[in-house]
This record gives C-alpha cells, sequence and structure tokens, in this order.
C-alpha cells in the first residue's frame, strides 16, 4: 500500500478512531496522541493492510486496544474501564455520523446567515478564537463583536427551532 | 416526537470535525514525510566522472603497488616466521633408529660364538613374537647347525613405540667393544621372563630378561621388515 492509498483508506478513519480515543481516554490530548501513534504503527505496516479485509473494524480494534493499555497504566477503576471498553464498532460509526450530520445542518444554518455573522460564528465557536482576533480579522469594534454574535445567535436559535429532526 | 437539535451540539460537532479536518492534514503530512524518509536517495559519488576517468591510471598503478606488496609481504612472512609444513613434521616426529639393512638376519650363538656386529648397525630390537616353551616350537624355526654353533631364526614383531634414544644408543657397538658393551649395556628391555631358547647342543637355556645376573645378549643385524632375529652372543 503506497501513501496515496494510505492516505486515502486509512487517513478517513481519523474521526472515528479520535471519537473512540477520546471516548475510552476521556481526554483528547491523549486521544490525538494515541490516534498519531496507531497511524505511524499502520504506516509501519501498510504492506500487511492489503490483506485486511475490514480496515475500519481493524484501526478501531487497534485503538482499543492502545487505549485499553493506557487506561491500565492508569489505574483507573474498573467499572469506567469496562463503560468504555466495550464501545462497539457500530457505536463508534453511529456516533461519527451523527457528528457529521449535525456539522452539515450547522453549515447549512450558517448559510442563511449575513456573513459577518457567519463568520463571526465560526470564528467564536468552531475556531474557538478570543474576541480580539475576531476583532482584528472582521475589523470591527468589541461592541459591535458582541453585537453581531448575539444577533446570529437569536437568528440561529430560531431557525433550529423550525428544524425537526 | 419533536426533538429540536441543541445548538451547543451543533457547535461541538462542527469543532469536531474542523478538529479531525486537522488531524487529518497533519496525518497526511506526517505521512507524505515518512514516506520521503524511506525513499533511497541517490549518492552523490565522491569524484566527478570527468576526474575518475582522469585519475584511473593513477588508481590502477597504486592497486597494482599494493597487490604485488601484499604478495610479498606474504612470502616473506610465510618464509621467516612460519616453519614449513615438513619441519614441523620432522620435529615434531620421533627420532626412530636407524633401520638397520643387513642381509644378515642370523646371529650366531654359542660357547665361543662371535658376533658379527657392524659399525653401520643399530640395535633396534623390539620384541620377541610369542613362542612357546616347547623346544619343538623352536625347532619348527630355521635353525641352521654350524659346527658347533648353532644358529636359530625366529621371527619377530616389530611394536608400534620406537625405541628411546638411550637404548638405542647403547646398542650401537662395532667389532672391538663387542664384548664389552654386553657387559656394560643392555640392550633391550622386556617384560617378557618366560621365554626360553633353545640351542641345537641341547642346552635349554632360559632367556631372562631385565634381570642383572642374567648375561646380556646382543641382538643384532635384525631387519625392521624382516621376519627374523638373530639372537645370543653365547652367554646362555
Amino acid at each position: 500500500m503506497d501513501s496515496d492509498k494510505f492516505k486515502q483508506k486509512i487517513i478517513p478513519l481519523q474521526s472515528a478512531m479520535q471519537l473512540l480515543a477520546e471516548r475510552m481516554l476521556g481526554d483528547m490530548a491523549d486521544a490525538e496522541d494515541v490516534v498519531q501513534d496507531i497511524f505511524v504503527t499502520l504506516w509501519n505496516q501498510r504492506s500487511d493492510l492489503d490483506k485486511v479485509q475490514n480496515l475500519q473494524a481493524y484501526c478501531l480494534q487497534t485503538v482499543r486496544m492502545r487505549c485499553i493499555d493506557i487506561i491500565r497504566k492508569r489505574k483507573r477503576d474498573a467499572f469506567h474501564h469496562e463503560q468504555i471498553a466495550y464501545l462497539s464498532d457500530k457505536e463508534v460509526e453511529m456516533k461519527v455520523e451523527e457528528t457529521a450530520s449535525r456539522a452539515a445542518m450547522l453549515d447549512r444554518l450558517l448559510d442563511n446567515l449575513p456573513e459577518k455573522q457567519r463568520l463571526a460564528i465560526k470564528m467564536k465557536y468552531i475556531e474557538e478564537r478570543d474576541t480580539k482576533y475576531i476583532e482584528q480579522a472582521l475589523q470591527m469594534s468589541s461592541n459591535n463583536v458582541y453585537t453581531t454574535l448575539s444577533r446570529a445567535l437569536q437568528s440561529l436559535k430560531e431557525k433550529i427551532k423550525t428544524i425537526k429532526i | 416526537m419533536n426533538n429540536t437539535p441543541d445548538i451547543n451540539k451543533l457547535f461541538e460537532a462542527a469543532r469536531r470535525r474542523e478538529a479531525d479536518i486537522r488531524r487529518q492534514q497533519q496525518l497526511s503530512d506526517m505521512i507524505d514525510r515518512m514516506a520521503e524518509n524511506e525513499e533511497p536517495k541517490s549518492v552523490p559519488p565522491c569524484i566527478p566522472a570527468k576526474s575518475r576517468r582522469r585519475l584511473w591510471p593513477y588508481f590502477s598503478a597504486a592497486a597494482s603497488v599494493l597487490l604485488f606488496s601484499a604478495i610479498g609481504l606474504h612470502i616473506l612472512s610465510h618464509d621467516i616466521t612460519t616453519p614449513s609444513r615438513q619441519s614441523l613434521i620432522a620435529e615434531t616426529k620421533p627420532q626412530l633408529p636407524a633401520i638397520v639393512e643387513s642381509s644378515d638376519s642370523t646371529v650366531e650363538t654359542g660357547n665361543d660364538a662371535v658376533v658379527p656386529m657392524r659399525k653401520q648397525h643399530t640395535s633396534a630390537v623390539l620384541a620377541i613374537n610369542e613362542t612357546t616353551d616347547e623346544p619343538t616350537s623352536l625347532k619348527s624355526q630355521q635353525n641352521k647347525q654350524e659346527g658347533d654353533k648353532t644358529i636359530i631364526e625366529m621371527p619377530v614383531v616389530l611394536p608400534d613405540e620406537p625405541l628411546l634414544a638411550e637404548e638405542s644408543a647403547t646398542a650401537t657397538n662395532t667389532d672391538e667393544d663387542a664384548e664389552s658393551s654386553q657387559k656394560s649395556s643392555s640392550p633391550v628391555v622386556y617384560e617378557r621372563t618366560s621365554t626360553r631358547l633353545v640351542c641345537g647342543s641341547g642346552c635349554r637355556p632360559e632367556v631372562r630378561h631385565n634381570q642383572e645376573d642374567t648375561p646380556n645378549f646382543a641382538f643384532t643385524n635384525i631387519s625392521r621388515t624382516g621376519t627374523t632375529i638373530g639372537i645370543g652372543n653365547g652367554g646362555f
């Protein structure tokens, strides 16, 4: 498996792997480290990956085992270990799909907002920028930024009410 | 059941998606770096091709000089320091007594027998074949009667181990000091005491070696490849 094929088949599995690792470890930074380590391992074993039937199940199981090792090292309580360890592949897949659908829904809601409100919402709540950054990026005063964000949130909440899941 | 989504969950999902996109990009870059590191890089030669062509005769001459020097050193060191195989064999090989090349395979015995001994002869008596005590066993041998002298011929078996140098040296005699050497030196040491030799005149001497009171008798005219030895100098 060359690098292009690896990127095409393995890299998209990062979302599920990250979600599973976060759920098991309860820490985003630790999950990122675990996933990155697993990707390095998978790259070194890429010659054997062609034989794997279900790459997603293989990668998720690798994440699961690696997280269990970390949990054992942390000496967490058995209940937490048991709760997290048995998150099935289907559940992980559903969580990933749910996240993707929610993100897509937010995109549709944001598309209906004015440009400055959309950009302000994205920078504030998605990119998690501070107010000074938004002020410089949008060339607005701080009061204008707060006002813009407030109006955008109000508009979103009103539109969400019209959506039925 | 109507269920409106929470705005915070939407933001969280969007953040997760953005984070995933960023991480995937980072992982893709990492894969690219690892793939680049694994590719074999062509190492440029130390000397350009043009210079190599120019320097080739010098390299060839230097290689020839080194080769012949190595061969010469090898030969010299081999001759000086390491002994040859033949010399090693000669040093380690035990010195065997000289092989007696006499066609005379008998020794005269008798009261006044004279043991014919030659200067070039070296005693190399090794062992006597097992013989029975019965005189008939010796009679079966080729005994010759020449006047009052009895010639006894008997087979010998050459031992595996050579004689000691001292024994071979004491066994070397000349015609002049044959009798004195017979008394002063014991040419052969045997463990056997039961060997009996019978002379033709009816005497029944008992050969007892390793005993000081027993007259020594010299063995001579022994062929290492022969089957008979002559015994005695008349000391029975």
